[in-house]
């Protein structure tokens, strides 16, 4: 009996050994993402681990998301040891769990591509449904998070070109708020000038549409290559991530 | 008294774990696929888990394949590749004169029908336009053309040209689209379904439904085979029943155009009386076959290097139409009714045993392996696709949900 209850404890510590080695796996292994690449065989949101080497070829790109968050680009003719581009990092789980969801496709299905070639030279691509990389925009239509670059001619913008109408910007923490007015078939107006523009919620209210929020992330300036990605992920500013990574595609 | 006590535990316990089941299965039913695979993939789990769970399905139709004993007999392919464009000035879009060179090649093999799987959406050199809409439009044999339908992105003056070009050749027309799945959890593309038409779209058949039509298969008017409801492609099933690669050959004949323009050009010679036999009376796919150029992911080249070329793909859609293969998934019932009983099961094992951990433990390691089981001999014999993962997760969590019960309602401990 103490035999089988011996041979059943160690059977009981080995599965958890694997399981656990499994989940281990699953973190220490996910140590540099890629982000770009026009490297054959290494496709974007490709996990690479710490043991791996990337063979970067003649004009070829590989961009790399650290564990950090920092981005690092390497040109070839090129190695990427993976080891010792993340030595001594330790991972920023916020900023890898949104850039991670802003990788992914979204979820559902489409139709919208087709089996088919015209000719050998590529094909013209479906146009991006992602908006472009912009600083100095704060959307009125989708709310969310949004970072912006302080002194940046800033502006509030709409979709489509709509009607005329005025558009109050609430910070609801300061207690300040301003009105500004769009023209018929205007899509952009200035900040106002006598709303700050300091990190905070806001709320934006227009007749006839239902009230939006907006957090805003006020930088000081426009992040480098290398630390655009993880500014933005940390600040929670996601759509402009998934904007940034789509232009890397 | 203890006795009295065991059934009175085991009658409460079947009263709860009947009540949980129930809001379980009604849940189920009530989720969409990819909500349910989501929940079964948190952001914490390690991507080799959430790997197997999400492949789970796409696995099993890999395995369920049919492997034919050679090439599929009514099907051909016929490649562009790089190497035949290398003496034309320009290559994109394909030279119309050289385009309608190779369809009087294939035509003067004899086939049975003739498809062209590529995008004709804006012009070239008029005369060459000219010529092969007169080509398409006089051969005597049936030619199908494809087309980008309004889901496609492409600007309204191509839409139009499209259109136009498409109409002054007579030709049965099909939509080229491809239905695209996120693979829940990571996200990449993959096809598993054939796309179904764009409502009030201007193509209402697919490119593979439009060559069966050509080649004398009747879809009647619903687009539905009468061999079998099964294989109707408007009653919500679109899975693609893909065929596997025989042990000798390729899944289609496959040859490339400069062969079949060489033996054109002697038709007599070794080449065309070669090739007489392998296209005559077999329906013919044109198609590209670039580097990098509209190859697309299946449950079948998951794990290998190359994606499968679009011409492939149409090719394994129109082998299952005209074979009446079918592929489903697990009916919507019959999964609410799985999760009921392991549900049901797997709590009042739980709370029933919860002083038996070894047996506990060693219970539902075997049932999961049952599971598992029971779900491939039914793949297996129904060709239902079972979703594993779901089964699995519902069976052990309900274990654990058992445990937690017990822990915090004494009237459940024995």
């Amino acid at each position: 009996m103490k035999l089988v209850e011996m041979v059943w404890k160690r059977l009981l510590t080995a599965g958890f050994a694997v399981v656990f080695s499994v989940c281990l796996a699953g973190t220490v292994f996910a140590e540099a993402l890629v982000i770009g690449s026009n490297v054959s065989g290494v496709k974007v949101g490709t996990l690479l681990s710490k043991a791996q080497v990337v063979k970067v070829g003649d004009g070829q790109t590989l961009r790399l998301m650290l564990p950090s968050g920092r981005t690092k680009v390497i040109k070839g003719p090129a190695s990427a040891e993976v080891a010792v581009l993340t030595r001594n990092q330790t991972r920023n789980e916020k900023i890898w769990k949104t850039v991670l969801a802003s990788l992914k496709t979204k979820g559902g299905s489409s139709s919208d591509r087709i089996g088919a070639v015209r000719g050998m030279s590529v094909a013209p691509k479906p146009v991006a449904k992602v908006a472009t990389l912009s600083f100095n925009a704060v959307p009125l239509n989708d709310g969310g998070t949004v970072c912006v670059v302080q002194g940046g001619d800033v502006a509030l913008v709409r979709r489509g070109s709509g009607t005329a109408g005025d558009v109050t910007v609430f910070n609801a923490k300061a207690g300040t708020k301003a009105k500004v007015s769009f023209a018929a078939g205007q899509a952009r107006v200035a900040w106002p000038d006598d709303l700050p523009l300091v990190d905070g919620h806001y709320a934006i209210i227009a007749a006839g549409a239902p009230m939006r929020q907006v957090s805003l992330r006020v930088l000081d300036g426009v992040p480098g290559d290398e630390s655009m990605l993880s500014d933005l992920a940390e600040r929670g500013c996601v759509a402009q991530t998934a904007q940034y990574l789509a232009t890397l595609k | 008294m203890r006795k009295h006590h065991f059934l009175e535990t085991g009658v409460f316990a079947c009263v709860v774990a009947f009540l949980f089941a129930s809001v379980l299965a009604f849940a189920v039913g009530r989720m969409p696929g990819q909500f349910a695979t989501q929940l079964l993939t948190p952001n914490w789990m390690p991507q080799q888990i959430v790997k197997l769970i999400e492949t789970s399905n796409d696995v099993q139709v890999a395995m369920v394949a049919d492997v034919l004993p050679a090439e599929h007999p009514d099907i051909a392919i016929v490649l562009i590749n790089e190497e035949a464009l290398s003496e034309l000035a320009y290559v994109s879009p394909i030279d119309r004169a050289w385009v309608s060179d190779l369809v009087k090649a294939i035509a003067a093999l004899k086939p049975r029908v003739i498809a062209l799987d590529l995008l004709f959406d804006r012009s070239t050199e008029p005369a060459k336009d000219a010529l092969l809409i007169e080509t398409l439009s006089t051969l005597d044999i049936p030619v199908v053309l494809g087309a980008a339908d309004e889901r496609y992105r492409m600007t309204e003056q191509a839409r139009a040209w499209q259109a136009a070009f498409l109409a002054k050749t007579g030709s049965p027309v099909g939509y080229l689209n491809l239905q695209y799945d996120a693979q829940e959890a990571s996200g990449d593309p993959i096809i598993r379904y054939r796309a179904a038409a764009q409502n009030g779209g201007l193509y209402p058949r697919s490119f593979a439904d439009r060559i069966a039509e050509a080649a004398g298969h009747n879809f009647g008017s619903g687009g539905a085979r009468s061999a079998g409801a099964k294989s109707d492609g408007i009653g919500g099933n679109r899975r693609i029943p893909w065929l596997g690669q025989p042990s000798e050959g390729e899944t289609f004949f496959a040859l490339d155009a400069v062969a079949v323009l060489e033996a054109a050009r002697d038709p007599d010679g070794f080449l065309a009386v070669a090739l007489g036999p392998q296209i005559a009376g077999r329906i013919v796919i044109v198609g590209g076959d670039f580097p990098g150029r509209d190859r697309h992911p299946t449950p079948i080249t998951m794990h290998g290097d190359d994606d499968m070329l679009g011409v492939q793909v149409h090719a394994q859609i129109l082998a299952a139409r005209l074979d009446g293969r079918f592929l489903t998934d697990l009916g919507p019932r019959t999964v609410q009714a799985v999760v009921f009983g392991l549900s049901f099961f797997g709590l009042v094992a739980g709370i029933l045993l919860h002083r038996r951990g070894k047996m506990l433990a060693w219970g539902a390691s075997i049932a999961t392996l049952g599971v598992v089981v029971a779900g491939l001999a039914a793949l297996w014999v129904t060709r239902e696709v079972v979703p594993l993962a779901l089964f699995v997760s519902v069976l052990l969590g309900s274990v654990v949900v058992a445990r937690l019960l017990v822990r915090f309602a004494p009237s459940l401990r024995l």
